[in-house]
């Protein structure tokens, strides 16, 4: 009888050791189930790039649809109908990334803690409370309404999960194997809060809480002079005095010098400035600058760079369409590309359709105050669903300006953006069809029709530009841009006033727009977008003239240019602070070390500096040492101000252009002796934060010498979406710096630099960071990294017909449909 | 050795169509079959799975040219992808063995006296190699 206890006492303990094995615990993946050679995680690395020549019958399909992969795993769609072309393209796009679509979906839509449980479910809370999935429910019942959109929608979806419900234990993506959970099917809704994450991304910052924080402790005079609606040496993205042929609405001004009341407490908790925002650069070429005669665009949106990667290469063929480019995982249509009558590109606008209203709710959470009475305020329950916990249940609260984010005496999850208390308005939660936008613009014939596409995008908020076989060229801001009083939105809004509300926004005609402009090209880099005399208050905080002056001042010289010499611009990673100001920094820091005793441990360092050819190259210690001496500067200026503050508030400092300027005396001097004292003594300054940066640089880097170089605290780092370290990439050694074309900063970078030539037929060539398929156990996964680096862009190649494919790619799948 | 031939036959042939856990069932079945020493069960248990899982991974590894091995030697803190391979093998090993120990417990338990004996002369026949 005792032989039992031994036999159940190792079965007991088999049974548990298999089930820890078939668990995840913590962070660590189900060990037995996730490395087992079989159906595990090494079954991924048995995963082709690019799939082997094959023919497949499946339900739903119409007409035979043919898929040609090229020797870079780029699909080439070929359909006979658009049902088709979007069952293929959502099937082709789940086969190389369907964890990447479902994964940013479900982050967009605060579902997080459903895969990873309760760490995420702030971040869920939050997602919810800035209206994602409101928004998306309103642009899905939009979009629905429309017959050809639905269907679209629902050809997409059919193609994602009929590669979905072929998908066996072994062959998921890695992972949902890591994570340990499953795909669910594909649905219309989540293609609409795809969009919800390309506006969050997009158009969701602002800087209006750290602004009234600067009103409340310098006044409205003094804040609106260190951060000008129209700062100096402005580059506007259209031509400096078009003149604007139409009757502009006007509104009269709310309340301007509005202080919310949690500003006025002495008790202001906040943390610092947020990183300078994401800039992209494109521009348009009229065809008499260039060699060709054809018009050539060129187009580099600049965003944080991921793994998979942000873009998916990809053609698409059917009647009516041959289109070109990239597309974001999740969404039918090419986002970026070409026809063989136009090309497009767009970089964002500097302002984004984001504010935030200060709301005073009652007691009962029944009304808030507005106008002078208290209105209905409505609610939404969003349940929060935790993987091995209960689900949780938030409410958000909506006033007519749009969600409560979060209510007075409620903790932030993101302090620095939507103070407590607020309401917020956003473009991203406005009806828009963005499914019907891409399909005309995919389809257009010319830039007029273009326009019209555009036109129904009411977000993301951006500048399109554009060149057409006829040879124009076009820079189009799009999307919803309300009609502001001057100085609206740039400061926290007073909920309570209507005077503040959004009401109308500014007709599609009246946007900035420029056609075929006299100097022969259009250009756009994220700063303002016009000058004073567009009739619009268009915001303030645009990205700095830095990109825009080196692109601008290269194309005015540029003649005969080919698709080469655009590509070198794209690569262009000159230094345009070291090219205006270093000479002066370095006058002033000289004089002044001639007056004292006080010597500079490394002249040395300083005479580099001066014969130094002021480009951002990677293994450049003078870029190392300039760029940390400007930021050392930046704050040494302007640490009087803060001096004795509480440092925990959510200040902002006057941008480089503004502090550089001030600090040699040229930009309101007296305001600066007003402030702190004393007019500033530039050598003084300059000296000492130069000792300051050799200090820091040795503290870091060690003694001056090989390790100082600019791509240890610049070069790319590329992180996979769920950031773990074993599938990040290492940082890449690349030039660069987010004020040089070649916009290389740490986690930001050009996400897809395209260049086209509009000949006949079209030319174009393009490389983004990343591989078409998302798979992390394959070489694929990284596969444009190196040519990315290097700046060597691929040539793109647009099949007219079949026949022209089968010659050039490397397999194809014969798609027929089911009997 | 045939006990573990055939047990790596069986459950490359399960795992097929079963999660990984039909490996360690198949040990357990196998034990349970045939009359061992419990160490040797383990042993034996151990040793075939170690082995089909080693070598379907080292396959792969290779073919993979290590891309995989060392992003997983990263995700546990390795220091060599290869060694990735190894502690796939040594789980899948380990959750075999204490499978098949289970197998040959439960089998003695059932079994009635007179069958011990038999066990273990029956045993080196099995095992001539161990």
């Amino acid at each position: 009888m005792n032989k039992w206890i031994p036999a159940i006492l190792s079965l007991v303990i088999s049974i548990l050791l298999i089930t820890a094995l078939n668990t995840r615990i913590g962070s660590i993946p189900p060990l037995g189930k996730f490395l087992d050679p079989i159906s595990g995680v090494w079954r991924n690395a048995l995963i082709p790039d690019i799939p082997k020549d094959h023919e497949i019958r499946l339900p739903g399909v119409r007409e035979q649809v043919r898929i040609i992969y090229n020797d870079r795993g780029v699909p080439h769609i070929f359909a006979e109908n658009d049902y088709d072309l979007y069952y293929a393209m959502g099937y082709a796009l789940a086969r190389h990334r369907l964890w990447q679509m479902e994964f940013s979906t479900m982050a967009a839509a605060g579902r997080i803690s459903e895969i990873v449980g309760e760490i995420a479910q702030h971040y869920d809370s939050h997602q919810r409370r800035i209206g994602m999935t409101w928004g998306a429910e309103r642009i899905h019942e939009y979009m629905m309404r429309d017959r050809q959109t639905a269907e679209i929608l629902q050809a997409y979806i059919d193609g994602v999960n009929a590669w979905i419900s072929q998908l066996r234990p072994g062959t998921l993506p890695l992972e949902y194997k890591l994570l340990d959970y499953a795909p669910s099917a594909w649905s219309p809704e989540m293609t609409a809060i795809f969009y919800m994450n390309m506006n969050q991304t997009l158009t969701s910052g602002t800087s209006s809480y750290q602004l009234s924080t600067m009103q409340a402790l310098l006044g409205r005079e003094i804040t609106e002079v260190l951060f000008p609606d129209f700062p100096p040496n402005l580059e506007p993205i259209i031509t400096s005095g078009t003149e604007w042929p139409f009757e502009a609405q006007t509104r009269e001004p709310g309340d301007v010098n509005f202080i919310p009341e949690f500003l006025s407490e002495t008790v202001t908790r906040a943390i610092g400035e947020r990183d300078a925002g994401i800039g992209s650069n494109n521009w348009a070429v009229s065809g008499e600058k260039t060699a060709s005669g054809a018009a050539m665009l060129a187009t580099d949106p600049h965003l944080t760079l991921s793994l998979p990667a942000i873009w998916y290469e990809i053609q698409l063929n059917a009647p009516g369409i041959n289109n070109y480019g990239v597309t974001l995982p999740g969404v039918p249509g090419i986002i970026m590309g070409f026809n063989e009558h136009i090309s497009w590109g767009n970089t964002n606008t500097g302002w984004k359709g984001f504010d935030i209203f200060e709301v005073e709710l009652n007691d009962e959470l029944t009304h808030y105050l507005h106008d002078g009475l208290w209105k209905p305020l409505s609610y939404r329950i969003e349940e929060i669903r935790i993987r091995g916990a209960k689900s949780r249940i938030d409410t958000v609260y909506y006033t007519h300006h749009g969600p409560v984010a979060y209510r007075a005496h409620e903790i932030s999850f993101e302090d620095d953006t939507v103070p407590v208390g607020h309401a917020i308005s956003w473009i991203a939660h406005k009806s828009t069809n963005p499914v019907e936008a891409f399909y005309i613009i995919n389809r257009a014939p010319d830039l007029a029709t273009f326009r019209e596409g555009l036109s129904l995008l009411a977000g993301p908020t951006q500048n399109y530009a554009a060149a057409s076989i006829n040879g124009d060229i076009l820079m189009q801001t799009n999307g919803l841009h309300p009609v502001r009083y001057t100085g609206m939105g740039k400061y926290l809004l007073n909920g309570r006033n209507p005077a503040n509300d959004w009401t109308e926004f500014i007709p599609f005609e009246q946007l900035p727009y420029e056609l075929n402009p006299a100097r022969g090209f259009v250009s756009s880099a994220n700063q303002h977008t016009t000058d004073e005399q567009y009739p619009y208050y268009l915001g303030w905080r645009f990205a700095s003239e830095a990109r825009g002056t080196i692109i601008n001042r290269a194309l005015e010289q540029m003649e005969n240019i080919t698709h080469q010499d655009m590509i070198d611009l794209q690569l262009n990673s000159d230094n345009y602070r070291a090219a205006q100001w270093l000479d002066e920094m370095l006058d002033a820091t000289y004089a002044y070390l001639h007056t004292q005793e006080m010597p500079v441990n490394s002249t040395e360092m300083l005479d580099r500096l001066a014969v130094w050819n002021r480009v951002n190259e990677a293994e450049s210690t003078e870029a190392l040492v300039f760029n940390t001496w400007l930021d050392e500067t930046h704050e040494l200026l302007w640490a009087p101000l803060f001096n004795g503050g509480d440092k925990f508030i959510n200040t902002r400092l006057p941008d480089i252009t503004v502090s550089l300027e001030t600090l040699f005396g040229r930009y309101h001097p007296e305001l600066y002796a007003e402030l702190t004292g004393a007019e500033p003594d530039a050598g003084r300054l300059l000296a000492q934060s130069f000792n300051a940066t050799l200090e820091h640089l040795t503290q870091t880097f060690g003694e001056p010498g090989d390790s100082w170089q600019w791509w240890k605290v610049n070069g790319s780092s590329i992180h996979h979406l769920l950031d773990i370290p074993a599938l990040n990439l290492p940082r890449l050694q690349n030039d660069g710096s987010s004020e040089s074309p070649n916009a290389v900063r740490n986690n930001h970078g050009p996400s897809w630099r395209m260049v086209v030539e509009m000949t006949t037929p079209v030319q174009a060539w393009g490389v983004y960071p990343g591989g078409q398929t998302g798979n992390p156990a394959s070489k694929g996964y990284t596969a444009f990294i190196d040519d990315w680096q290097q700046g060597r862009h691929y040539e793109l190649r647009k099949f007219d017909f079949w026949e022209q494919a089968v010659v050039h790619g490397k397999s194809a799948i014969i798609i027929n449909p089911a009997r | 050795m045939l006990i573990i031939i055939i047990t790596i036959v069986l459950a490359l042939l399960l795992q097929l169509i079963l999660p990984w856990w039909s490996a360690p069932l198949v040990a357990f079945l196998v034990a349970a079959s045939f009359k061992q020493k419990p160490l040797y069960a383990f042993i034996n248990g151990f040793t075939a799975i170690f082995l089909l899982w080693f070598v379907v991974a080292s396959g792969i590894y290779l073919f993979n040219s290590g891309i995989l091995g060392d992003r997983l030697a990263a995700l546990f803190s390795l220091p060599y992808g290869y060694l990735t391979v190894v502690v796939t093998a040594l789980i899948g090993g380990l959750a075999a063995g204490s499978a098949a120990l289970s197998g040959n417990l439960l089998r003695t338990a059932i079994a009635n006296p007179s069958e011990v004996l038999e066990e273990q002369s029956e045993q080196v026949n099995l095992n001539p190699d161990l």
